[in-house]
């Protein structure tokens, strides 16, 4: 598989990452089955797709971070700045984490320990991967809450979780991935708990952030609208696998799959609030009850006998974006849309 | 839920197994008159037989008053499994009928109910049980049926209530209410069938307590007097005849934790608390990578409230 | 925190009363317990002392004040104040209960570490089987065993009572290792089934802390396994102080069988004694005190919980 990144060496290369947990009768479910991507320094990378489809896990896979009993499978590949991630021992891989790599979860309300002052959570962090004295330690923790917005942050540090709000914990959630200064931020839905106006401005910060410090983001979503606001390039991912990738002005404007086709045309828009929603017909179906051949074939208006038989590669459509679907095949260009 | 218990996977044999095992020793107390080798009060013989170890004839030893062990042995389960079981149901009915009343009530009277439980909880069992023993005793076996069965109910009523609060809410609940149902039907029909599976599960343990009280008063002189053979009083016997005579407490002591160990892992599955366990049976692929919609984390509101996450279950039914 | 007082107020006076609705519907009372020789006018007159001609709420009313002043009664067994046997026998009690528990707590909560951290393994499953069974036993049924084994069967240690006879004449190192043997077999026999449930519940407690979301956020953030476990702990001994609250009235009925069984000088025995030579004063003494002393510890470990909890500090209703 190459990849179509335009630089040399991306900060990070996923390739033919395979997810797997055991399932019934001793067969494994495949929940993540071969998806490749890249991100690259300063840029943000947007993982879409609907619940279930195999996107946190990609995200805990990247970090080596995949929950029992699931196992990531030989032959995937995580390459983190040139190093090859899954190949490290654990201990090295642990050092990465949080230090030049770092993840930011999605429950804000729980992610934080209940007993122990948000301020020593992130000074935690510090003194996990810095020889720094508590003191420092502390000080650090302190900056860099005051950097990701938490007002009057010597006198919030020294608070417990549940003494803030939604919007504050995210933000310390911010701060414990950011303060060690990673290369790469993972962010997992940031702000799908958070009502709408702290979403708008954790978006922003999470901008601010990766212009300042030049690191990549990728942020994993299912919300379209965030896509739009904050991406360079969309992976949609479908049933463990990415469906389509591209730059997010082509995808948007010309999506080649039918499922991110659906996806956007059940996006409600502002432009034509009258339009009725389209919705994709069906639901996802749970991980191991995918169809042969093309898993999206039952849910798609345009499957036909191909689909059933074999799974679509990911075909170019234009440069540097590709789809996973028989229609934009080369042969069937022609005939498609 | 096959198999969600915190032991390991072959918990649903060992469940069953341990209620064979319970079945079977109620079997060897039900029928001691026959299987008994001898009668239990018999002193076969006050000179040779006077505290006898072991022996081919008695296999159990025999006590100060050369009676036979085995057979006091199994008469003494007899008449300790029945005064147990029924003290059980004594309490399990009061609690039930507390519990269940707490919870159709609601409001103030299941505050009330449920400080009261608390209460009554925080009292020694013992101290009360041997002032009463101690004071109106010797009591005949009925009485101490009904003392020990009424002073052992209080936690047993406040699960009952907790899981009646619980089922009250379910939407079946609410729709029977919307189409007229009264309390009485709703508690009849919607509520007693599914308290079934928690006091079966309950229950076990339940007399592995009482079996305990019952065996701890007849050892203090306090529950079923001698020479009417129990558990309790041939321990008695026992610490009375001094070192030498081991087989007094080691027969009766062993028929006890085979009862009380089988009881207790028939109903373990309702042991400990149980916030971690659902997790060991979920299907894995959808806790995997997205956030799983069982509920909030245990520790962040449960423990908010120290009642609520009382270790309620058989720790709180031991004596 | 006012209303866990008061919550242990309210414990303390139900049990007071309910022992003097009891000792007063049983059948006897002072004037009966002289035995038949004896004058009805002098009957009369120990009837007419003892204030038992006086209406029965009178008489609730002036023991409550009684029990409040510390006038615990006079001992008709002893012809003594309750208040003294009390003092003399209450130490010896505390000094087991509380030996016992700091083994529990502290064999207790490392065991329940060591199993909740490997929740599942096979070291994790052999101890939590026997500790079920540890669970399951009366203290009774393992001091029986125990004195069957240690003391009377390899005669490793002493079988009953606080201290040797004669250790008043040993030297104080001596009189010192004289009274830890004495304490091991009644300690044991309560620790062993509340080392069971503290490791029980701690174990689960943990188990519970290390599926928090915020776990997998000190993974993700590169703390090493070891300190993720501490942080998970420090949320997971917080229901180990609810527990032991809680257990503290198991404890007390434990401590009554074990001072039985080890002939162990403290309260449970004098209330036996009491019992025995029906002694109604004596018992609710011991009654009301052992109730009183249960209530107040569950409500100081009430008490160290919320202030170690800061979730529940936040609470105003406290």
């Amino acid at each position: 598989m190459t990849h179509p990144a335009a630089s040399p060496a991306p900060l990070l290369a996923v390739d033919a990452l395979r997810v797997a947990f055991p399932g019934a009768h001793a067969r494994p479910v495949r929940a993540v089955d071969g998806v490749a991507f890249t991100v690259d320094a300063g840029e943000t990378v947007c993982l879409v797709g609907e619940s279930g489809c195999g996107k946190s896990l990609t995200a805990l896979a990247c970090l080596g971070l995949v929950p029992e009993p699931g196992v990531i499978e030989a032959g995937s590949r995580v390459t983190f700045q040139g190093v090859e991630l899954l190949a490290l021992p654990e201990g090295q891989r642990r050092a990465l984490r949080g230090n030049r790599l770092a993840l930011v979860f999605q429950e804000p309300m729980t992610a934080l320990n209940p007993v122990l002052t948000v301020g020593d959570q992130v000074a935690e962090v510090v003194r996990v991967h810095a020889r720094a004295s508590r003191r420092e330690a502390w000080a650090r923790a302190v900056a860099m809450l005051e950097r990701v917005g938490v007002g009057d942050a010597a006198a919030r540090a020294r608070q417990y979780p549940h003494e803030l709000s939604g919007g504050l914990r995210q933000r310390v959630l911010i701060a414990m991935a950011l303060v060690m200064g990673p290369a790469l931020l993972i962010a997992d839905e940031p702000t799908t708990a958070l009502d709408v106006t702290i979403q708008a401005q954790v978006l922003a910060l999470l901008r601010t952030l990766r212009a300042d410090t030049g690191m990549g983001l990728l942020l994993i979503t299912h919300d379209l609208g965030v896509v739009a606001e904050m991406a360079d390039r969309v992976v949609v991912m479908y049933a463990g696998r990415v469906v389509e990738e591209g730059p997010v002005a082509a995808l948007f404007a010309a999506p080649a799959h039918p499922y991110t086709r659906g996806l956007l045309a059940a996006m409600p828009r502002l432009d034509t609030p009258d339009a009725p929603l389209a919705a994709i017909p069906g639901a996802v179906p749970a991980p191991g009850q995918w169809p042969s051949g093309c898993p999206f074939r039952d849910r798609c208006a345009h499957a036909t006998a191909a689909c059933a038989a074999a799974e679509p590669a990911l075909h170019q459509v234009t440069p540097g974006h590709r789809a996973r679907c028989h229609l934009v095949a080369p042969a069937a260009a022609g005939r498609a849309a | 839920m096959a198999s969600g218990a915190a032991w390991g996977r072959r918990d649903g044999d060992g469940v069953r197994g341990a209620w064979w095992v319970l079945g079977v020793m109620a079997a060897l107390a039900a029928f001691a008159p026959w299987l008994a080798p001898y009668p239990p009060d018999a002193q076969l013989d006050l000179l040779a037989l006077r505290t006898q170890p072991p022996s081919w004839l008695h296999p159990f030893g025999t006590d100060a008053y050369g009676r036979d062990v085995l057979s006091r042995v199994l008469h003494g389960g007899r008449v300790s499994l029945a005064v147990s079981a029924l003290a059980v149901l004594v309490g399990m009915g009061v609690a039930t009928v507390v519990g269940v009343t707490a919870a159709a009530a609601g409001g103030r009277v299941d505050r009330l109910v449920r400080r009261a439980l608390e209460v009554a909880l925080a009292i020694p069992r013992l101290l009360v049980l041997v002032v009463v023993a101690g004071f109106f005793g010797p009591l005949p076996a009925a009485t101490l049926v009904l003392v020990i069965g009424l002073s052992g109910w209080f936690d047993v009523a406040r699960l009952v209530a907790d899981e009646s609060a619980a089922l009250l809410g379910r939407d079946y609940v609410t729709a029977a209410r919307a189409t007229g149902s009264g309390t009485p039907r709703l508690v009849r029909r919607h509520l007693l069938p599914h308290l079934v599976p928690l006091l079966t599960a309950l229950a076990p343990v339940s007399l592995a307590a009482t079996m305990a009280m019952e065996a701890g008063l007849g050892l203090l002189g306090l529950g079923i007097q001698p020479p009417q053979a129990s558990w309790g009083t041939i321990l008695q016997d026992g610490i009375t005849a001094g070192p030498g005579a081991w087989w007094l407490t080691v027969f009766p002591g062993a028929a006890m934790l085979v009862v009380i160990v089988a009881a207790h892992v028939a109903g373990e599955r309702l042991g400990a608390p149980s916030a971690g366990r659902l997790r060991d049976g979920v299907p894995v692929p959808q806790v995997a990578g997205e956030p799983a919609p069982t509920g909030a984390p245990p520790d962040a509101h449960a423990s908010a409230a120290p009642a609520g996450t009382a270790p309620v279950s058989p720790s709180s039914l031991a004596p | 925190m006012a209303h866990r007082g008061a919550e242990a107020a309210v414990v303390v006076l139900v049990a007071a009363t309910l022992t003097f609705a009891l000792l007063h519907a049983a059948p006897g009372d002072v004037g009966s317990a002289l035995g038949e020789g004896v004058a009805p006018a002098t009957r009369a007159a120990v009837r007419a002392r003892a204030g038992a001609e006086l209406p029965l709420w009178t008489q609730y009313l002036q023991w409550l004040a009684g029990l409040v002043r510390g006038d615990l009664g006079w001992s008709t067994w002893q012809q003594r104040p309750v208040a003294v046997m009390v003092a003399e026998a209450l130490p010896a009690t505390l000094w087991l209960v509380g030996c016992a528990l700091t083994v529990s707590l502290g064999v207790g909560v490392a065991l329940g570490r060591w199993m909740g951290a490997r929740a599942g393994s096979r070291g994790d499953r052999a101890l939590g089987t026997a500790l079920l069974v540890a669970y399951a036993l009366p203290e009774f049924w393992v001091a029986l065993a125990l004195l069957a084994l240690l003391a009377h069967g390899w005669g490793w240690l002493p079988a009953g009572g606080a201290a040797s006879e004669l250790a008043a004449y040993l030297p104080p190192g001596a009189r010192l290792a004289d009274r830890v043997r004495h304490l091991v077999l009644p300690v044991l026999s309560l620790a062993v089934v509340s080392v069971a449930v503290v490791a029980r519940v701690q174990r689960s407690a943990l188990r519970e802390a290390l599926a928090h979301p915020a776990i997998r956020v000190a993974r993700a953030h590169g703390v090493p396994e070891r300190r993720v476990r501490q942080l998970a702990w420090r949320a997971a001994w917080l229901p180990v102080l609810t527990l032991t609250g809680l257990y503290l009235p198991a404890l007390a009925t434990g401590a009554v069988f074990v001072e039985r069984i080890f002939a162990w000088p403290g309260m449970g025995r004098l209330l036996l004694g009491g019992i025995d030579a029906r002694d109604p004063a004596l018992v609710a003494g011991v009654v009301v005190l052992g109730s009183a002393l249960t209530a107040v510890g569950a409500a100081c470990a009430d008490v160290a919980r919320w202030l170690a909890d800061p979730r529940l500090r936040e609470d105003p209703r406290g």
